[in-house]
């Protein structure tokens, strides 16, 4: 169960790095950004409501799904900067260079290196 | 069109007949049925025929019943769940009306004043001629 | 002259006309979770549909009568009806999806929430088929369906290992993050968007629609036989896309909008903008083939008076049941359904109803009664004997598969 939401958070932050990216390369626009970065939103959340309906059995696993889920919470929160920094580049026309896009972009690759190594140690569990 | 139930018991070869011999259950059940400008009317449900009675087994001296009609509707539905609906619910295409069997079942007569094209008719005239364009050809 | 450009007419839009919401999702999801080591079952389905499209086309051409009038002719009421219901359910839920898909993909285009342009979707499908002719219909939608091809422009742009690649597509094997059951799902799941049964009713009625002859057949084997392997290719060009961009970065595909961001990656906004109108072209013209054989089946089964060459109003039951099927479309999207899992679920489901339209078109295929002299050739019928077992394993495979992966989770 951890597996599957570390796998579905893994999934969701890394499109959103791609998406973010693109952006400050200019190779897409704010539409198709923005429409990932909203998708990428929910797919965290359906990944830790997932994992908040499973009951864990052991002490060790109920240690698990508490990491898992507070590194989810962590993404959901990096990815709420990005669509943050999205809608101030759409209202004021700003570059995808300022200092709130800097702060998203970095705690997205936190995320995404936090969880690639939860990743690692649990598997995809399939 | 129960068959299994009237099945004669001794089958014996058919009478010569003038003309075609067509199979009913294989030539007109279930085809597609086209009025005499080419517009397709129904599909055919089931046979109205006359000259024999129902469950009573036939004997051999017997006259062959005659078909009097296509029948469409509801009747469908007995031919898949079973049972028999009344005479009066049932729509006929009479057979004096077919003036061809092929692939298709032509009609001599236009489909317009036939009762088996009234849903047709209710829904064209109620429904589809009332929205902008329903007239529209598209060539 | 006039005759070549029709051929190349013809070809170009069987290329655009292949690709729907189905393998668009179907094969970005395999391509970023197995690489490239299901394409060989895309490879599987295309000969699968030139068969299939083959006979039915065939059989439309030679005896005049389109696929649901032979099955009920056939199969008789029971089994007929039987039939009937499970192609209807399924050509319905892929109706869904394909309106839904004409929604994520405006999405993507103007950042105002699908949910939103669902209706307009609708509306504007029904007005298509409510007003503009078959021809103009089909050709529109699918030369501008020949945008996708930006996902094969986008692949080379992306100057992938290639060796690599082939070596995946080559010697296929399931990646080690996940298992046989799931790889096998997927597998089904490919067959089944490849060869979805709504094309061959589409196929075949439409060879009715436009008055097709025995002399019309040979332009008809060429459309399909070059048309839907070019199509297939742009399949593969949108898995190879995810599996060179997607797979890498632990991304597995859930939805329409993380499709095309290896296009963006590989060719920026311009990339961006064909794979969008690309996208756009693709779901509408599946949205109103699936639409307009949604009406085919029902009325070739009850005889109703149907086809786009009449007036509405000479064919008022055929268009009354579109309009209530895309109505019935727009209320299973309106509940906030996901498209893209509705999508997922139709392509294993269609796979599942494969043998139902299939079988009967052979049989018909092989019947001198309805063929004449252009039943199938000993060639065709030895492939399209290996194909029923092919089809068969498939549809018996799906559910269980279902059940035994959570759908592919």
């Amino acid at each position: 169960m951890a597996a599957t939401a570390v796998n579905q958070g893994s999934s969701a932050v890394g499109t959103s790095v791609l998406a973010l990216d693109l952006l400050a390369r200019e190779r897409a626009g704010t539409p198709a950004v923005g429409t990932s970065l909203e998708d990428m939103a929910g797919e965290l959340e359906d990944a830790r409501k997932g994992l908040l309906d499973s009951v864990p059995a052991t002490a060790a696993e109920r240690g698990l799904h508490r990491e898992v889920i507070s590194a989810l919470v962590r993404a959901e929160a990096a990815l709420g900067l990005a669509r943050q920094a999205l809608a101030a580049k759409d209202s004021r026309g700003d570059t995808a260079d300022t200092p709130g896009f800097r702060a998203a972009q970095t705690a997205l690759a936190a995320s995404a290196k936090e969880l690639k190594g939860l990743r690692q140690r649990l598997g995809t569990g399939r | 069109m129960n068959r299994a139930q009237n099945a004669p018991v001794h089958l014996k070869p058919a009478p010569p007949a003038a003309g075609r011999v067509l199979d009913a259950q294989l030539h007109l059940l279930d085809r597609q049925v086209i009025d005499a400008e080419g517009l397709p009317v129904t599909t055919v449900d089931d046979l109205e025929l006359e000259g024999v009675e129902a469950d009573s087994p036939m004997t051999a001296g017997d006259p062959p019943p005659v078909i009097s009609a296509l029948l469409t509707g509801p009747v469908l539905g007995t031919r898949i769940f079973g049972g028999r609906p009344p005479s009066s619910r049932l729509i006929r295409l009479p057979w004096k009306d077919v003036s061809a069997v092929d692939v298709a079942i032509k009609l001599g007569v236009r489909s317009e004043g036939l009762d088996a094209g009234w849903v047709e008719r209710w829904i064209r005239d109620k429904i589809i001629m009332r929205i902008p364009g329903g007239k529209h050809d598209p060539h | 002259m006039k005759r070549l450009l029709g051929v190349a007419l013809g070809i170009l839009t069987a290329i655009g006309g292949f690709v729907d919401i189905g393998d668009l999702v179907t094969n970005a999801v395999v391509g970023s979770r197995f690489g490239m080591s299901l394409i060989w079952v895309v490879g599987v389905g295309v000969v699968g549909i030139c068969l299939f499209a083959d006979m039915s086309g065939r059989v439309a051409a030679v005896s005049g009568r389109a696929t649901f009038e032979v099955i009920r002719e056939r199969l008789g009421p029971r089994a007929g009806l039987a039939n009937l219901g499970a192609s209807f359910f399924i050509n319905l839920m892929t109706v869904t999806a394909e309106v839904g898909g004409i929604a994520l993909a405006l999405q993507l285009v103007t950042s105002i929430h699908y949910l939103l342009w669902i209706p307009l979707a609708a509306f504007a499908v029904w007005l298509v088929i409510w007003r503009v002719r078959f021809k103009i219909m089909e050709n529109v939608a699918g030369l501008l369906g020949l945008c996708l091809v930006v996902f094969g422009v986008a692949l080379f742009l992306l100057q992938p290992d290639w060796g690599q690649l082939a070596g995946q597509a080559l010697s296929p094997a399931v990646p080690q993050t996940e298992n046989a059951a799931v790889y096998w799902f997927y597998a089904v799941g490919l067959f089944g968007a490849a060869m979805t049964p709504y094309e061959v009713f589409f196929f075949s009625s439409g060879a009715v629609e436009e008055g097709w002859k025995r002399k019309d057949l040979i332009q008809s084997r060429i459309n399909v036989l070059a048309g839907f392997p070019l199509g297939g290719l742009l399949s593969v060009a949108i898995a190879g896309c995810a599996a060179v961009v997607l797979m890498p970065a632990g991304v597995e595909v859930t939805s329409l909008s993380q499709i095309v961001l290896p296009v963006a990656d590989a060719g920026g906004k311009l990339a961006l903008a064909f794979a969008l109108v690309g996208i756009l072209a693709a779901t509408f013209g599946a949205a109103l083939e699936t639409t307009l054989s949604s009406g085919y089946t029902l009325a070739q089964f009850f005889g109703w008076s149907w086809g786009k060459f009449r007036s509405p109003g000479r064919a008022a039951r055929f268009h009354l049941s579109m309009i209530v099927c895309l109505l019935v479309a727009l209320g299973v999207l309106a509940t906030g359904a996901d498209p893209i899992l509705i999508t997922e679920y139709s392509v294993v489901f269609s796979a599942v109803a494969l043998p139902l339209t299939y079988l009967p078109i052979l049989i018909v295929a092989n019947d001198p009664q309805y063929m004449g002299s252009d039943v199938n050739s000993r060639g065709i019928n030895v492939a399209a004997n290996v194909y029923l077992l092919i089809i068969l394993a498939a549809s018996l495979g799906a559910i269980p598969l279902m059940i035994v992966t959570g759908a592919g989770a």
